[in-house]
């Protein structure tokens, strides 16, 4: 049978399981066999309209059955699937789709307004959507009378999947590409490391745009297993969240320190019965020990492991967590590279790092990406070639992690090379935050910076210096500020200043502002902002 | 203030940024993004500060927290603790 594609699996299991659960959205589920015909139908239907082989599609979703849907239906018709998250400020949205030339959206109705918003989209068709908006519309109605068996559309594994878009420091996202092999090896090592059986129940708890999520899918799909899809709404409550662990009888979630901080902070875990949930995956950014350490004894029958890996090299690095003593405060290290995984670590001069030795992190591995969409100067720059033997140099993703590798072989995460951030285990660039700030008229110069919160994680600040004199105008800068970034790169704080602190090199000194900021933060009362 | 009122105040200034925004009692302030987990949390906060009334966590639900109405219904009902 060929396995070599993202969506073989469905097709396979829906003659080998065809009643078995492929999906769960709120308490209703749709089988591997109904999966499979419903996105034959939705991939005939973009063919049908004049879809072509590699072209992208996006999918501009809130989680539910039609979701899972839409990927496969993209994927079927040979095409490469674009996340798109549903909380997009307007104008990013269409950066995205002009970026990758997008001109077949499929969506949701409670997105209509905002595709209605697009310009410059003349040729864009919109699948999913009955309300009107000004494009070709193909909704649900008309995609079901399509036929229910799979077009013969021929691709190889080292054909795009899906394109990734994440925060670019000049101020645009950047979309990294992802074949069919690099995401069914990420896909596999996740359903091999964790065991996955038909009769698991894995959560879709990060946003489709998070690259979480092609473990969540794909995994998921890879055993046969069931993937139950979190409404949004539930992810942003920590008691709706363990409720729903505890009604869906989840077994496997993979996702960011924070939801986990927050669930065993405000989750109610002592009234729920989470005994169905026997693996942890975190990643995205560290988690701190003590944290970690009362969610392990809360839980201590489930299994945890730290996943590291950027979106570029998806999961090349992982920690099993052992039990911690406790008084361990020494931060979880990131593990040691995947079988699908080799690592490099280079000094300032890319030679290669003994061990204690803090260095740049390079990733080589059958999950890394081809590269950024339409970005030949990124290109250029975040890979590096070295020879091994004759004419075939290896090619190592560069990722911008400073590690150091310990004695006992265990890599350690210690920070960033760059201007990059993670909040809430997204992904921000300060240069992005900045260039959002500095276009408003007011402002003359914009300086972004972190300072750490009070649930493990980093939250965004920001200072600026107006031009000329005038109104308090930090909330309009804040509301301009977000038509470009998406919320959670928004600054939760703008302060207005006269000048910056600056280095003897004239340079903005992000760390003094820094350090000013969490001192005046330790005194705000709770509830400002 | 009532609390709708106070509740609405609160989203269209500190959250939203926007204090002209048009938003309803009964508008989806989850699902449309309006709130996410951090705004969630420095409602509940900002709720606890200014309304007296303890809000323990299993009651940041989304049968409670769905919309400004809900919100305010659960904080006027009597077992809410003064």
């Amino acid at each position: 049978m060929m396995r070599f594609l993202i969506h073989s699996p469905v097709s396979h299991f829906a003659r080998e399981l065809p009643e078995h659960p492929a999906l769960s959205f709120n308490g209703q589920e749709m089988s591997y066999a109904a999966l499979d015909a419903a996105s034959n139908q939705l991939a005939n239907a973009l063919i049908e309209n004049g879809m072509k082989k590699h072209e992208r599609v996006g999918i501009f979703m809130h989680k539910s059955l039609e979701l899972g849907v839409a990927i496969y239906g993209a994927l079927k018709a040979g095409g490469v699937f674009v996340p798109l998250d549903p909380f997009l400020p307007v104008e990013r949205l269409q950066f995205i789709l002009q970026d990758c030339q997008i001109e077949h959206l499929i969506s949701t109705d409670k997105l209509a307004k905002q595709i209605s918003e697009l310009t410059n989209a003349s040729t864009l068709r919109v699948y999913g959507v009955s309300s009107e908006t000004p494009f070709a519309q193909t909704d649900w109605r008309q995609i079901r009378e399509f036929p229910t068996t799979a077009p013969d559309v021929s691709l190889i594994d080292q054909d795009l999947g899906y394109i990734m878009y994440t925060s670019g420091s000049t101020g645009h996202p950047k979309g990294m590409m992802h074949t069919h092999h690099g995401s069914i090896s990420y896909a596999r090592w996740g359903a091999i490391h964790v065991d996955l059986t038909p009769a698991d129940r894995v959560a879709s708890h990060a946003p489709l745009h998070f690259d979480l999520s092609i473990f969540d899918f794909f995994s998921t799909a890879q055993a046969g297993a069931t993937v139950v899809l979190v409404p949004e709404p539930v992810t942003k409550l920590p008691a709706s969240w363990t409720a729903c662990i505890e009604s869906e009888r989840i077994s496997v979630v993979f996702t960011v320190p924070f939801t986990l901080i927050e669930m065993l902070q405000r989750g109610a875990m002592d009234k729920r019965d989470l005994s169905s949930l026997r693996w942890i995956l975190f990643g995205g950014e560290p988690f701190p020990p003590k944290h970690l350490r009362l969610l392990m004894r809360a839980l201590p029958e489930t299994r945890f492991t730290n996943v590291y890996g950027p979106a570029e090299a998806p999961s090349c690095t992982c920690y099993d967590v052992p039990p911690l003593e406790d008084d361990a405060d020494e931060p979880i290290p990131i593990g040691t590279v995947s079988l699908n995984s080799a690592d490099l670590i280079i000094g300032e001069d890319d030679s290669e790092c003994g061990i204690d030795e803090e260095g740049e992190l390079c990733i080589r591995s059958s999950t890394l990406t081809k590269g950024y969409w339409n970005r030949p100067d990124l290109n250029a720059r975040v890979f590096l070639r070295k020879d091994s033997f004759g004419p075939f140099p290896d090619v190592y993703f560069r990722t911008g992690d400073l590690v150091m590798r310990r004695a006992d072989g265990q890599l350690r995460f210690l920070g960033r090379k760059d201007r990059m951030v993670k909040t809430r285990g997204y992904r921000v660039e300060l240069d992005e935050v900045e260039a959002a700030l500095a276009s408003h008229d007011r402002v003359s110069e914009a300086a972004a910076f972190t300072i750490p919160d009070a649930h493990g994680s980093k939250a965004i600040f920001a200072s600026v210096i107006l031009h000329g004199k005038g109104d308090d105008a930090t909330t309009a800068i804040l509301q301009h500020a977000s038509n470009k970034i998406p919320a959670y790169a928004l600054p939760q704080h703008i302060e207005i200043v006269a000048d910056f602190p600056r280095t003897s090199s004239g340079k903005i000194d992000r760390k003094r502002l820094a350090d000013q900021q969490t001192e005046t933060n330790g005194s705000r009362k709770p509830g400002q902002s | 203030m009532t609390n709708q009122l106070l509740i609405l105040d609160y989203i269209r200034t500190e959250i939203l940024h926007d204090a002209g925004c048009s938003i309803g009692v009964d508008d989806e302030l989850l699902l449309d993004g309006v709130l996410d987990s951090l705004a969630v949390m420095r409602l509940v906060a900002f709720l606890e500060a200014n309304t007296g009334t303890a809000i323990p966590p299993e009651d940041v639900t989304l049968e409670n927290f769905r919309s400004i109405g809900a919100i305010a219904a659960y904080l006027d009902q009597p077992s809410a603790s003064p």
